[in-house]
């Protein structure tokens, strides 16, 4: 699903050239292109926005995740004829909204959110309105994070907005207030390591900050003439709850699946699967390919598929229910879903088969996948709440970056939602066996916070580059070791960072430690770390759970 | 007209002198173990079925007072009066309640007989039968002492901890909803009589925090009248917590009692041999 967007400078161009007259008016249709243009330099830049991740941890990455919310608003207007701008302001705010993933796919809807608030009833905007527009859209970030931490994005945003304001009191030129804006930003994010120690210790500038430049800067490019073009193939092959409704008639199944395997030949997938179906999507490499098809015979690519290497992520969902889900969300009627009265729903966010068990175990209603690598957006976040046949919903997270998109579905759901704020899987499920069925959900929100609080997180994985931090100068592929979130031990062998921190964290003063093993451990490998953990702590009782996360060797708790 | 007569089962755990003080009856229970029945009567501890019962949970099989024998009870209580308080284990866990029900309505016209369910087990139940017991001995009509168990029945508490969950989990007696069972980590369940009704409460992994669980439960109470802990009368683990949630208790309420007795054989076919509870009663 690429799509190509050419913009030649015409009748309805939102900026001035640099030979022509300045634009003093920016409609729906300009916006829309300009949002166009940052979300084409934000693809490119994505990887260098990634590199910019502080943690050296691989994590749902900074440029991806603003990326994936980009694409979401885009994809509200790209086939939008609107003309009035505050309609398609409203349009991205809600795209973004939707699409958030991770803390600064948030911010940015947020920042969207407050621009499309001062354009709300306005046909076109001049500099006065964008600049009062970009304020209220600082404000509105500020608002959204609990608490406010400058050297970020929000630093940027702010500063850029003073900019906008200024150069809008002596300017009626468009072009030239961006210009500002864009100047300002660019330095804003040059001072992020002064304001904030761990970006100047790490040497890096804010990477969410960056992000909100670089799309800044995609905008004032083709507010001066440059062309650009959309990608869209990120989000489509991200985003696995996208709907797609095109007519009436034709519904079939939506089957998507991820084939593993060995030289895997994605052209040639790529033609077999669109013959199997409409809308086909194949995206991949020669070792895993994401599919995505609707078709009447759900078997059919998923028997070829599974000839080709193994199969995960299968998921196939009716598409007639899909379509009336869809009308019904349209139409803003709640779905109505058969309630337990009185019972607790909880949604949780998961990495990997094992631990989806784990929770599915302890009773969690619904899992989300998603987690250190894949931070799942607040739409699906929110699908998962609605989902839930009660009313009251507990949602943990169990990652730092999802917190705020799991805020996120609060405002989005009629449900009472509560956020336990976890930011590991451990804290997650000692979280989950908290929930008293007895107490409601403002009670167990609490209950459960405390018991998160209560349990020592270890986490074993591989540095994704290298970095000076905390004291500590990682190099990249090393193993690390994080102690409740916190970088704090590396080594070689991910079994000897593993009996390490067991020691910092003093295991011997604890009851039972649990080891959940990654999907590139294999079990004797589990078994020997549990061998010599039983060893080394005889009197703690050692469980090993196939966990089957990504990316991390070990999840390990003790309590 | 003769004083109300109270009529039981065994789970009640009254001392001896008093059933004889306020002649209230009290009916055995039969419970399966393996292939063989077993009627337990006031006073047997049934330690080796505690023992049979932890070789093999699928061995113990559910409970319940016949007919006929209540049957017998009111007919032998019919001479003496005409008013009959039966208080029997939650419905929930037993059959007795639905038993003396049947029995009783062959005695309408000749007999008042009011069968409650108790909606607790053991001491609970028993602390119900004794108030009951005292208030008949005072001449107190039928109807009054109905409605004084009923004011105190939602004033007991009961929460205990397992070992083990498939006891619960194959009677039947634990909600499918609970999604216990299955579970692949190692938990202790935290469990509440609610309604007469078995539900869980909690899940706990650490013997700390099962600890602090039952202390918490005690201590948020406003009032207490009484309050009672249920251990298994063989050795276990949660045994192994007794004394420790005794001194927390004792330095939370300092002025309290805790008192200990033996869980009886046939609450031990719903919690199994290995378990730890503590009931309460607030009072009215």
């Amino acid at each position: 699903m690429t799509e190509h967007e050419t913009t030649a400078v015409g009748g309805n161009e939102p900026s001035s050239t640099r030979h022509g007259a300045p634009t003093q008016y920016c409609d729906g249709r300009g916006l829309k292109r300009l949002i166009g243009a940052g979300l084409a330099w934000l693809e490119r830049h994505q990887q260098a926005i990634n590199a910019l991740n502080v943690y050296p941890v691989p994590d749902g990455d900074t440029g991806t995740n603003m990326l994936l919310t980009m694409q979401s608003a885009y994809q509200e207007i790209q086939d939008s004829p609107e003309d009035e701008v505050g309609i398609i302001a409203q349009k991205v705010a809600h795209g973004a909204l939707m699409g958030a993933r991770g803390n600064s796919g948030v911010i940015l809807s947020q920042i969207f959110r407050g621009f499309a608030r001062t354009l709300d009833g306005i046909e076109a905007f001049d500099t006065v309105v964008l600049a009062a527009a970009l304020r209220e859209a600082a404000a509105t970030a500020y608002k959204g994070v609990i608490k406010p931490v400058e050297g970020t994005i929000l630093t940027v945003a702010r500063e850029a907005a003073e900019a906008a304001v200024g150069a809008a009191a002596s300017s009626d030129d468009l072009g030239y207030v961006l210009a500002q804006v864009v100047r300002e930003a660019r330095e804003s994010v040059t001072r992020t390591p002064s304001l904030l120690p761990v970006l100047a210790e790490a040497g890096v500038v804010d990477a969410g900050g960056q992000g909100l430049h670089i799309i800044l800067e995609g905008m004032l490019r083709y507010s001066r003439g440059e062309q650009y073009t959309v990608d869209n193939e990120l989000a489509a092959a991200m985003d696995l709850h996208d709907l797609h409704v095109e007519g009436e008639e034709g519904y079939g199944y939506d089957v998507q699946f991820i084939i593993q395997g060995e030289r895997l030949d994605v052209e040639k997938i790529r033609e077999t699967i669109a013959a199997m179906g409409d809308s086909a999507l194949v995206v991949g490499d020669s070792r895993a390919v994401k599919v995505h098809v609707h078709t009447p015979e759900p078997g059919t690519p998923i028997n070829y598929g599974a000839g080709l290497g193994s199969l995960s992520r299968v998921t196939i969902e009716n598409m007639q229910e899909q379509y009336q889900e869809f009308i019904l969300s349209k139409a803003q009627k709640p779905v109505v879903q058969p309630e337990h009265p009185g019972r607790i729903g909880t949604v949780v966010v998961a990495p990997g088969p094992g631990l989806t068990s784990v929770f599915e175990s302890l009773g969690a209603s619904s899992v989300v996948s998603g987690g250190q690598t894949m931070n799942p957006s607040t739409e699906e976040l929110l699908h998962a709440v609605e989902r839930v046949a009660s009313n009251d919903v507990i949602v943990l997270p169990n990652n730092k970056n999802i917190i705020l998109a799991a805020e996120q579905t609060k405002e989005l759901s009629e449900k009472n939602i509560e956020v336990v704020p976890t930011i590991s899987v451990p804290q997650g499920i000692a979280a989950l066996l908290a929930l008293n069925y007895q107490a409601d959900v403002e009670a167990n929100a609490r209950i459960m916070a405390e018991a998160a609080e209560h349990i020592e997180t270890i986490e074993i994985t591989r540095a994704v580059r290298s970095v000076q931090i905390n004291g500590m100068s990682v190099e990249e592929g090393e193993v690390i070791g994080l102690i409740n979130g916190t970088l704090k031990l590396k080594g070689t062998a991910a079994t000897e960072v593993a009996l390490d921190a067991l020691g910092e964290v003093h295991a011997e003063d604890y009851e039972i430690i649990t080891i959940y093993y990654g999907e590139m451990v294999t079990h004797d490998q589990a078994e020997q770390l549990s061998e010599e953990t039983s060893e080394r702590y005889p009197e703690q009782e050692t469980e090993v759970i196939d966990g089957g996360q990504p990316h991390y060797y070990f999840i390990m708790s003790v309590e | 007209m003769a004083n109300v007569r109270i009529v039981t089962d065994v789970t009640a755990n009254l001392d001896p002198g008093l059933v004889e003080q306020f002649k209230i009856t009290v009916l055995p229970i039969e419970i399966r173990v393996g292939d063989a029945l077993h009627v337990i009567g006031p006073g047997e501890a049934g330690e080796d079925l505690f023992e049979q019962m932890a070789e093999d949970p699928a061995q113990s099989s559910s409970v319940t007072i016949p007919a006929s024998v209540f049957h017998r009870a009111f007919t032998e209580l019919c001479r003496q009066t005409e008013q009959i308080l039966v208080i029997v284990t939650s419905s929930k866990l037993s059959g007795a309640f639905e038993q003396a029900r049947i029995a009783s309505q062959a005695f309408l016209g000749r007999c008042r007989i009011v069968v409650l369910d108790s909606m607790s087990v053991s001491w609970g139940l028993g602390l119900m039968v004794r108030a009951a017991a005292r208030a008949a001995s005072r001449s107190l009509l039928l109807d009054e002492i109905v409605r004084m168990v009923r004011g105190i029945l939602p004033h007991i508490y009961f929460v205990f901890l397992v070992e083990r969950l498939d006891y619960l989990e194959k009677g039947g007696r634990l909600g499918a909803a609970q999604a216990l069972l299955g579970t692949m980590l190692r938990i202790k369940p935290l469990l509440l009589m609610e309604d007469g009704e078995i539900v869980s409460l909690e899940k706990v992994r650490t013997r700390s925090a099962a600890l602090e669980k039952l202390v918490d439960f005690v201590t948020e109470f406003a009032t207490i009248e009484e309050v009672m802990i249920l251990k298994s009368p063989v050795d276990s683990e949660l045994n192994g917590l007794i004394p420790e949630l005794k001194e927390l208790l004792k330095q939370a309420l300092p002025r309290q009692q805790f008192e200990t007795i033996d869980y009886d054989p046939i609450l031990a076919t719903h919690l199994g041999p290995e378990a730890l509870g503590i009931i309460v009663y607030e009072g009215l």
